[in-house]
């Protein structure tokens, strides 16, 4: 008989509690004002949107509500200008001015205004600038080779220091008096005997042996120099070196261009 | 609101407020959050009124609507504080701090939902397994477990025994 007791005592504790659990009168009071007010302010919110559903549809003929008629009352007139009349109003403000109607671009038009054209003359740029760099360096080295190489040498040596002009005395030859053999002796100085012994009979036939030297195998010498300072660069590491200057600058322009 | 459609109203509230309160307070444990849900039950009933076949299926109605919307807050809650976890301070006690229940209620609380909500239609309001199946929409087999685990829980718990 313990048992059963036993259980309907946990029944009946549990039912205490969950009687607990009820609400007091007050909260049943509050909740049912809040309901109430919930009910009545979702009711009128939507009486006033149908309202507006209604006001904003556009009235058949000889059906204009009460509304209408309300609010065309109310509304001041266009004409009236009672509370105004300091203000000038602009002449007819309707008028709207002749503007000339916006035309959508050609796509293939924009596009070529905006790409095709800056790059077409990026590219352009690339290509002739070193061209141009090119045709001016080759017009350079044929003025190099065309002007006569003994007279600006000359120069260059007078106009050089003493160690440069011995440096240069080395490789191109000495003056006269230093080159000239005497007592049959060789000069250490002079270039190999080959050179002068084709020198030789031109020179004895025209001037004497020292203006033969003078002439013909200083500037000889001069030419050889004069080419090595016309082109300094190999021809390719030119080309290359302008290609680059010009794509550079091709670059450069296209992106103000673009920009 | 007429005063058909109010006094309609007042009657079925006195009739299941206590119900649909209790039933919130199974799930939730503020007791703003219960008063709220109560609220809102009643509010979907006012603004789309129904016809019933009784009272009990009214009964069982807002029991449905107010399972269903505790389930929604305690969702939406959770959202809210999986969302401010890196900022949210130390979470505060689940229940009420100024409401005291007995050691009973306590053990209830401690339940699972959906067996706190089961033994509450089983043993107070009085429903079959069967009844509380249909009711929340759950096979009557998932039901007769969830009674089964609370007895045990409650049984080891409180002591005693109950009724099968």
């Amino acid at each position: 008989m313990s048992k059963p007791t036993n259980e309907h005592q946990n029944e009946t504790k549990l039912k205490a509690a969950f009687e607990q659990m009820g609400p007091s009168t007050e909260a049943r009071e509050r909740m049912l004002a809040h309901i109430l007010t919930a009910h009545e302010e979702g009711a009128q919110k939507a009486t006033e949107q149908v309202s507006v559903a209604t006001s904003t549809e556009t009235p058949t003929k000889g059906e204009e509500t009460a509304e209408a008629k309300a609010t065309q009352e109310t509304a001041p007139s266009e004409t009236s200008t009672e509370e105004y009349t300091d203000i000038d109003p602009p002449e007819n403000i309707w008028e709207v001015p002749n503007l000339p109607r916006y035309q959508k671009p050609n796509p293939i038009l924009h596009f070529a205004k905006r790409y095709v054209v800056p790059l077409a003359a990026c590219l352009l740029l690339a290509a002739i600038v070193p061209i141009v760099y090119l045709q001016f360096n080759a017009a350079s080295m044929d003025f190099n080779a065309a002007a006569p190489m003994s007279a600006p040498n000359e120069k260059d040596l007078s106009a050089a220091s003493p160690a440069d002009q011995d440096s240069a005395e080395g490789i191109v030859g000495r003056e006269p008096q230093d080159a000239q053999p005497q007592d049959g002796q060789p000069n250490e100085y002079l270039p190999a005997p080959p050179a002068q012994s084709e020198n030789e009979p031109q020179a004895e036939e025209g001037r004497g042996a020292t203006q033969a030297d003078e002439g013909s195998a200083a500037p000889k010498a001069d030419e050889g120099q004069a080419e090595s300072s016309a082109s300094p660069l190999n021809p390719l590491e030119v080309a290359s070196a302008t290609v680059a200057a010009g794509a550079a600058l091709g670059v450069v322009l296209g992106t103000i261009t673009l920009g | 609101m007429d005063a058909l459609e109010k006094t309609w109203f007042l009657e079925l509230y006195e009739r299941h407020v206590d119900t649909v309160f209790r039933v919130c307070r199974t799930y939730l444990h503020n007791t703003a959050d219960v008063e709220d849900a109560t609220q809102n039950v009643f509010l979907k009933l006012l603004d789309k009124p129904r016809d019933f076949e009784s009272s009990e299926h009214e009964k069982a109605w807002l029991i449905r609507v107010a399972i269903n919307h505790c389930k929604d807050v305690l969702k939406s809650s959770w959202n809210k504080r999986s969302d401010m976890e890196g900022i949210a301070e130390p979470q505060a006690p689940r229940s009420d701090p100024a409401e005291t229940y007995d050691e009973t209620l306590a053990v209830v609380f401690e339940l699972p939902e959906n067996q706190r909500s089961c033994v509450y239609l089983y043993y107070y309001e009085g429903y079959s397994a069967a009844e509380i199946a249909a009711i929340v929409d759950k096979p009557h087999s998932t039901i007769r477990n969830y009674l089964s685990d609370a007895r045990k829980e409650l049984r080891k718990r409180l002591g005693g025994g109950f009724d099968e």
